[in-house]
């Protein structure tokens, strides 16, 4: 009986060292995911994907590089179907596509890209009366990826600011009559961020968003 | 008993004290020898691309923090934040910021700093010259090989075996890729 304690104690001790608490505060201080959205890759837009999807953090699948588009620096709308294409530093690369709710990621697999990154996105185009187009948009980004796979660690939700290029978006203020992006679709299991600013949604992802400027993907 | 207690604490007490007044440490500021501010400028630049994104160096929560254009910006209150914002090339690196840049380069080992400066040391000393290299353990591995413009750039702005101001900027020119 002692011993079968000592090893319960063994256990115990053994798991609650396994974390890490800078990841674990971190991951908490995003609150838990919305009641009518099950994790998946339609959950959490906007949101550090690495952060949960990596070694620290733990969640399943494992994941190099993710993150969300949205349609401009004014609201959460999210677009679908775009092409984000990373060039790695030792000459390969990569592309994701945007799901319904924005969402892109690239799993952990035996050829994963070598950091730093560059990374331009391949806007889906469409003309004013709202039919797809065959052109894409490129934007490119201005700077390296370094090493965090999270695009919205530096593509924050909040906006702008000193720390953040606010978030990944396709479209200039002056583009969201002549390149409109359609409401999400229906059935799509996600939603459109809710806090921060995205304000008050309204289930398109029209937020009083808090972009204040010339953000990332616009660089 | 009591009474001999008291007698030794109020021998060791002055001793105490004396101990005490020898381990505070000076607070006086510290000046250190480093290369010109003057040749900075295109030093910063590169570090700023190369180094200072958000996800690297231009954190203000790491080592060698850079600001930039490209990364974290320092905000002072004569600076208006919708315009100074991480990533707005209308708004480029400011003065202040090449100031800070300059600090944290300086800052990191100014002992050995010093030390290359006089000539006691070489660059490679330096720990800012061996991680871009990975000659050091580096999160960001390889950023660039010895010999290579960017190397040479921070390599002879180190040394600065040349007039404050008088730096040849061509290695820097063409790590950045400008004319």
């Amino acid at each position: 009986m002692k011993h079968a304690c000592s090893a319960i104690a063994l256990v115990i001790v053994s798991l609650s060292g396994c974390g890490n608490p800078v990841t674990d505060d971190a991951i908490e201080a995003w609150g838990g995911e919305l009641p009518d959205v099950a994790p998946s890759e339609h959950h959490r837009p906007g949101q550090p994907c690495v952060l949960c999807h990596s070694v620290a953090g733990g969640a399943s699948p494992r994941i190099v590089l993710g993150g969300t588009i949205f349609a401009d620096q004014q609201s959460f709308l999210p677009v679908e179907g775009a092409e984000v294409v990373i060039y790695d530093s030792v000459g390969d690369s990569y592309t994701m596509k945007s799901n319904c709710i924005g969402n892109f990621y690239l799993e952990t697999g035996d050829r994963d890209p070598q950091f730093p990154l560059a990374a331009e996105i391949r806007c889906p185009t469409y003309s004013a009366a709202g039919e797809k187009l065959e052109p894409q948009k490129v934007v490119s980004m201005n700077s390296y990826i370094s090493r965090d796979g999270s695009c919205a660690t530096c593509h924050s939700l909040s906006g702008t600011g000193v720390q953040s290029t606010g978030w990944l978006f396709c479209n200039a203020p002056e583009e969201a009559t002549s390149n409109p992006y359609p409401p999400i679709a229906e059935g799509c299991a996600g939603k459109p961020p809710q806090t921060e600013g995205g304000g008050d949604g309204d289930g398109n992802g029209n937020g009083d968003g808090n972009g204040n400027g010339m953000g990332a993907a616009g660089q | 008993m009591k009474r001999k207690a008291l007698l030794w604490c109020a021998a060791l007490l002055p001793a105490g004290l004396l101990l005490a007044a020898a381990c505070k440490p000076s607070l006086e500021p510290n000046t250190i020898e480093c290369p010109p501010f003057e040749d900075f400028k295109s030093v910063s630049l590169l570090l700023e691309q190369r180094c200072g994104t958000l996800d690297c160096h231009g954190n203000d929560g790491r080592p060698l923090r850079l600001y930039g254009q490209y990364g974290l910006r320092f905000l002072t209150d004569d600076d208006d934040p919708d315009v100074l914002f991480s990533g707005n090339l209308a708004a480029p690196t400011t003065p202040t910021e090449l100031e800070r840049n300059y600090f944290a380069v300086c800052g990191l080992e100014p002992e050995k700093m010093v030390m290359v400066q006089n000539g006691e040391a070489g660059p490679e000393s330096l720990t800012m010259v061996r991680k871009p290299r990975l000659a050091e353990k580096h999160k960001g591995g390889r950023i660039w090989d010895q010999g290579k413009a960017e190397d040479d750039c921070l390599v002879n702005w180190i040394v600065a075996d040349y007039e404050p101001g008088a730096m040849d900027p061509g290695d820097c020119n063409d790590a950045l890729g400008v004319e």
